[in-house]
């Protein structure tokens, strides 16, 4: 919601109408329909996005496109999306690839047990998902619906395979609204996610939806949607697990997202204060509610909880991030 | 399968782009070429048939739909590439599944372009599509961006992006596939619409009211404009491309934050420190400039005039604004800017 202009902004853009229509337009061609709309959209590169930026501050005429598209944009209609577990996932590759030489060592015994039956097979998978050896993940799943072998738990660590998320729980992994481009200080972050990946996820979960659907699945689709922007039906995941265990430290994290994503701060902030309650270990949701009560203006609580941050976050590289964030604010 | 070979490469740069998806070397170029070729016609059959009530594209048209599918993969095909795809036929699948951009029809960039390729070239089962998946949202649209005046103007847009232009091809011939067809028609019907609006007959002078005629008569006034129009493009000037699109977009065409907030990438609250800031500078570089020009009186005369007009308050506040920054300018800066 827009509040009224001050003075300040009144005056402004008394000035800039006047300036505008004293001094003609300086482009001497316009963009593209197709660059305006990818522009709206959020789908240009950086190099074309600077490029498009110059020429629309300048150009009234392709402004005023532009602000129409976004004066009518539906929800989906702008491709922000969040540069979180998949860089992640690929930065930490060399790691992954040391726990799957490790288990190397031990993967007979997942071998002789993959199509021993469901839990055997859930567990196999499991480790193999945890060592990012999302092939063999996928190879895995795929043997066991040969084998007559499926099951929601199954389809939901095929998505976990799928994103290339190395953790049967996408939130347990990436709950932090940075994994949602909402980086520290509200910048917002813009590598998309890859569509393929998001494509092949969806495919799966559309196919799985079943009457009694287990809280993983609920939880991963939740993740899912939040990643796709569509904050209405993450939120719909999480209240089917928060109905029947209203104390899930996980759902009431994703429901925190999707209250913060839908601009949502108060309430958002609310429920990363229980999460913080049920699961102390749980440093998104600190994060999370720091980032909240930022935007709710109450800087010194959002201080103060980004202070006992700190000291728990466990990489060098987070800590100096965090340290250097509340250096600009003045810390 | 008999190579057709219906592409027409039109630069190295193409070239070596079919090579690298087809995984050829640059002297296999024969199979690179007619493997393209081939699988693009493969991938057009299904989406023909949708669009074109046919099976078969009549020969004669062929390589016009494949150069344009061609054309919307080689855009595409540096951003798979660097994401780790491999190959042509993958690429396809890709667009083909909405796995390239979302919010195409039935999901396939393939389709959106084949439409396209179908509707620039007359088809009479294409326009009857385009009817159907657009023209309920093109009639949506144009009321929202322009009420019932807008529905009128896009009553028959179909035609508007078949028909062609003077000295320029039809509108449909500029979608690329870079994005949707939906994303791209709702661009063409926004910048339409616009453009209408621009190109409006002026109003007569009996249509104008009372003070618009005065200020357009007033000689001081048409002074103040040569006066102040140097200067408030310096002030404009000073900020960067990114602010000075952001205050027109959130003071002068009333984008809400959110929307500006999703597009800019940054968080609604953002959105507000970040004008804030940009307001701060904006007024501040005015006010440095109006000081250090050589006549700051005049400057602050006009710019009350011409930009306050009758706001009262507005102009108050400009004055002190003003005045402000004359006191605490030293005089030697007094010449910076003049008109």
């Amino acid at each position: 919601m827009n509040l009224p202009p001050t003075l300040d902004e009144r005056l402004v853009a008394a000035i800039l109408r006047h300036q505008e229509s004293h001094q003609p337009d300086t482009a001497v061609a316009h963009l593209e329909p197709e660059t305006l709309a990818r522009f709206a959209a959020a789908e240009l590169p950086d190099g074309e996005r600077t490029a498009c930026i110059e020429h629309l501050a300048h150009c009234s005429e392709c402004r005023e496109t532009v602000a129409l598209l976004l004066l009518t944009a539906e929800p989906g209609d702008v491709t922000r999306a969040s540069n979180g577990w998949w860089s992640i996932a690929a930065h930490a590759w060399p790691v992954f690839a040391l726990a799957a030489s490790l288990l190397v060592a031990v993967g007979i015994w997942y071998r002789m047990s993959e199509l021993a039956g469901d839990a055997v097979t859930i567990a196999a998978v499991e480790s193999h998902l945890r060592a990012g050896e999302f092939a063999e993940v996928d190879r895995l799943i795929e043997q066991a619906k040969l084998n007559g072998i499926d099951s929601p738990q199954l389809t939901s660590l095929a998505v976990q395979s799928a994103r290339h998320i190395p953790d049967p729980l996408a939130l347990a992994y990436s709950g932090r609204l940075s994994d949602f481009g909402v980086d520290l200080g509200g910048i917002m972050a813009r590598d998309p996610q890859p569509s393929t990946a998001s494509a092949a996820a969806r495919r799966m979960l559309e196919q799985s939806a079943v009457a009694q659907e287990p809280r993983e699945l609920l939880l991963n689709r939740g993740h899912w949607e939040l990643s796709q922007q569509r904050y209405v039906e993450a939120q719909r995941n999480f209240e089917q697990v928060l109905a029947t265990h209203a104390d899930d430290p996980l759902a009431l994290l994703g429901r925190g997202l999707a209250e913060y994503l839908s601009e949502n701060y108060a309430d958002a902030e609310t429920t990363f204060a229980r999460v913080t309650q049920l699961a102390p270990e749980n440093l998104a949701a600190r994060w999370n509610r720091a980032m909240c009560l930022e935007e709710l203006g109450r800087l010194p609580e959002a201080l103060a909880v980004w202070r006992e941050l700190l000291p728990r976050l466990k990489t060098p590289s987070e800590r100096e991030r965090l340290e250097k964030y509340l250096r600009s604010l003045g810390q | 399968m008999m190579a057709t070979e219906t592409l027409n490469f039109a630069s190295t740069a193409e070239r070596e782009l079919c090579l690298r998806l087809v995984d050829a070397s640059a002297n296999d170029w024969p199979r690179a070429a007619a493997e393209a070729s081939d699988l693009l016609e493969q991938a057009l059959v299904v989406p023909a048939q949708h669009v074109c009530d046919q099976r078969v594209i009549p020969v004669a048209q062929r390589a016009a739909f494949v150069s344009r599918v061609w054309n919307c993969l080689t855009y595409h095909a540096p951003g798979y590439l660097a994401r780790g795809g491999r190959g042509l036929a993958p690429l396809i699948a890709a667009a083909e599944e909405n796995g390239l951009i979302a919010g195409c029809i039935e999901g396939s960039l393939l389709m959106d372009t084949t439409l396209a390729q179908a509707l620039e070239q007359k088809h009479a089962a294409a326009a009857a599509r385009f009817q159907t998946e657009f023209g309920t949202l093109l009639t949506s649209w144009a009321r929202r961006m322009r009420g019932e005046r807008g529905v009128a103007e896009v009553e028959n847009f179909a035609a508007e992006l078949i028909v062609s232009r003077p000295e320029s091809p039809p509108r449909i011939a500029g979608y690329r596939g870079q994005t949707s067809l939906k994303a791209w028609l709702k661009a063409v019907v926004a910048n339409f619409l616009v453009t209408r609006d621009r190109k409006r007959q002026p109003l007569t002078v009996a249509e104008l009211p009372e003070p618009a005629i005065v200020s357009t008569l007033d000689p001081d006034r048409n002074d103040c404009v040569g006066l102040l129009t140097p200067l408030l493009s310096a002030a404009v000037g000073s900020l960067d491309a990114e602010s000075v699109l952001l205050l027109k977009l959130t003071l002068i065409d009333h984008v809400p934050q959110t929307q500006l907030a999703a597009q800019l990438g940054i968080a609604p609250g953002n959105v507000t420190r970040r004008r804030q800031r940009a307001i701060a500078a904006f007024l501040a570089e005015l006010g440095r400039l109006a000081a250090a020009h050589a006549e700051p009186g005049r400057v602050s005369h006009c710019l009350e005039l011409t930009v306050a007009g009758d706001d009262r308050e507005l102009a108050q506040m400009l004055g002190q604004r003003l005045s402000e920054a004359i006191e605490q300018t030293p005089k030697s800066r007094n010449t910076e800017v003049t008109s």
